[in-house]
């Protein structure tokens, strides 16, 4: 009787571990059949860009929840640094003392707009560890901070021409929106996969993520031992920024235009991807490619629920009910883990 | 200190150079993009003081039809029939249209019974006006000219019918790049027409105007006119 619950619970377990998985796919045949042209290359490849953005905030996001914390400022770091790097290709950067004005080439505005989100992140990091401010309102504070920025920057317009001219040698910025030459595969596939690919190694392979899993496991612990919780903090938050403002430039790519609203309220979206694809809100437990395929559930239900004509209201009410039972079946799963684990040392005795 | 300075400016000189030269960035001076792009910078005030003295205020003192029998003829509607077939110009964009607005060039005499200007008085609204009782008019009608030096009304622009925003100098120009048009017009108005004006001892003085008004859905009950000729007798 016993080895038939301990059997069946494994089974729930496997189910459970999978979870996400399932659903995904379920989500996929369910709007192959509700949306008529859902399962086509071209639906497919507007899931997969809009999934890009997600994707790279959640990994972002995925390494900020899992040493215990929470970053709300990703979708304005991404919104100010589109801001950012719109502006540096439309307007240049003056200095007036010098009586010039700056263009900088494609390469170097990417570079400078990623150095300066990371910058940010940073700067988020530091505010939590060296001032003891909790991360929900260290990062609120800041998500506020960098919108209007984001506004201040260009007076709330919207910077429009931004495909750059070969004289002042600044074009080729619409490279990052659009899809790898002679490939349907959007260039932000591209990036969210190598991020990912670079996150996870990073995060289970290396002394730096085994310290940001046991920062968030138990960080008193983890300083015991000698691990500088602080410092690893403070990367983990400019990693997050990092990814936002490789977001952002996707994003004004994509759209060949800098708004400062872009990037609002994209940070639901990223924990929301992190915490179905298994990150712990209590910190520790996450994984990246749990994170991947939780983007593609919340960009899948997005743009799934647009395509069958359901309105952004009901949307966001489905949405809201698609994290909190991912929650609860996560909860469910601790449960039945630490039962499986009670049951197995009972079997050894 | 000096030395710091000297060698400050000297990096930043050789950063700039250095930038240039490898093509990661281009060091131009400020507001020569154009030679760089081929694109010409839109010029608000393109035409600038041939376009106000040869088109504008001709156009506008041709089409002026006196104030006081406007008014009297109009009843207090100025939006009607009647009086909108002496108007200068109905906007036919959807935007106008919308707002049901109506332009007319108008001109006449008065007396001036207020002055709002920062030049009499230094806390006064710096949207300064004349107000003023035309001659022959008792009505209710407020009317208001004005002297600036800040004036966001657009009559002056919409009146005339060379100015269009879909061909402005031979080019589409966006909403904000109309705006400017109009605020260099205005500004036209206020370095012709007013600024040679003794506002001090206007209060009382008859008056001989010719200029610009709009009347909306949404702003009926005031008569507020730019000037292109503006006389204290």
């Amino acid at each position: 009787m016993e080895k038939k619950s301990s059997s069946n619970n494994k089974l729930i377990m496997t189910l459970l571990n999978g979870r996400t998985f399932i659903v995904l796919v379920i989500l996929m045949i369910y709007f192959s059949f509700a949306a008529n042209n859902f399962m086509t290359v071209s639906s497919l490849l507007s899931v997969a860009k809009h999934v890009a953005l997600y994707g790279i905030l959640a990994i972002g996001m995925t390494y900020v929840i899992i040493t215990g914390g929470i970053d709300l400022s990703v979708g304005s770091v991404a919104g100010l640094a589109g801001m950012l790097a719109g502006g540096f290709i439309q307007e240049g950067f003056t200095i007036k003392a010098a009586g010039v004005t700056v263009y900088f080439s494609v390469p170097m505005v990417v570079f400078i707009t990623i150095l300066l989100g990371a910058l940010m992140g940073a700067l988020n990091g530091i505010i939590i560890t060296k001032f003891n401010v909790a991360p929900f309102i260290a990062t609120l504070g800041t998500m506020y901070i960098w919108r209007g920025f984001a506004n201040i920057r260009s007076n709330g317009a919207t910077y429009s021409s931004i495909a750059g001219y070969e004289g002042l040698g600044n074009t080729g910025f619409e490279f990052f929106g659009t899809s790898i030459a002679g490939t349907p595969i959007p260039c932000g596939v591209v990036i969210l996969v190598v991020i990912a690919v670079c996150a996870g190694i990073v995060l289970k392979k290396t002394p730096f993520g085994w310290h940001v899993l046991a920062i968030g496991g138990n960080e008193r612990a983890a300083v015991l031992s000698g691990i500088k919780a602080d410092k690893v903090k403070i990367w983990v938050y400019a990693f997050s920024g990092f990814c936002s403002a490789v977001v952002g430039i996707i994003a004004t790519s994509q759209l060949m235009s800098g708004s400062p609203k872009t990037g609002e309220s994209w940070e639901m979206n990223a924990i929301a991807a992190s915490v179905l694809g298994g990150t712990s809100m209590a910190g520790g437990i996450g994984n990246i490619g749990g994170t991947i395929v939780g983007a593609f559930v919340i960009g899948v239900i997005n743009d799934g629920m647009t395509m069958c004509g359901v309105t952004e209201f009901y949307q966001k009410v489905i949405r809201g009910i698609v994290i909190i039972l991912a929650v609860i079946i996560d909860q469910v799963q601790r449960n039945l883990q630490a039962k499986m684990a009670l049951q197995a040392r009972n079997e050894n005795k | 200190m000096k030395k710091r300075i000297i060698s400050l400016v000297l990096a930043a000189a050789f950063s700039f150079t250095m930038l240039s030269g490898c093509g990661i960035a281009k060091v131009i001076p400020i507001g020569t993009e154009g030679e760089y792009t081929g694109e010409v910078k839109f010029d608000a005030s393109a035409g600038g003081d041939t376009m106000w003295t040869d088109q504008l205020a001709p156009e506008i003192s041709e089409k002026a039809v006196d104030l006081t029998e406007l008014l009297n003829s109009s009843n207090g509607d100025l939006l009607g029939a009647g009086a909108s077939a002496k108007a200068a110009k109905v906007p036919t964009d959807s935007s106008a249209a919308a707002s049901k607005s109506i332009i007319y060039a108008v001109k006449g005499t008065g007396t001036v019974e207020e002055v709002v200007s920062k030049a009499v008085d230094p806390e006064a609204s710096s949207k300064g006006y004349l107000l003023i009782k035309p001659d022959g008019y008792s009505g209710e009608e407020v009317i208001k000219i004005a002297i600036g030096p800040v004036n966001m009304d657009t009559s002056l622009r919409d009146a005339v019918t060379f100015m269009d925003i879909n061909n402005y100098n031979g080019q589409k120009v966006t909403t904000n790049e109309w705006a400017d048009v109009a605020k260099s017009i205005n500004q036209m108005s206020q370095d012709y027409v007013v600024a040679n004006l003794d506002l001090a001892s206007a209060k009382g003085k008859t008056i001989e105007f010719t200029g610009a008004f709009t009347v909306s859905s949404t702003k009926k009950d005031e008569v507020f006119i730019t000037p292109v000729a503006l006389e204290i007798k």
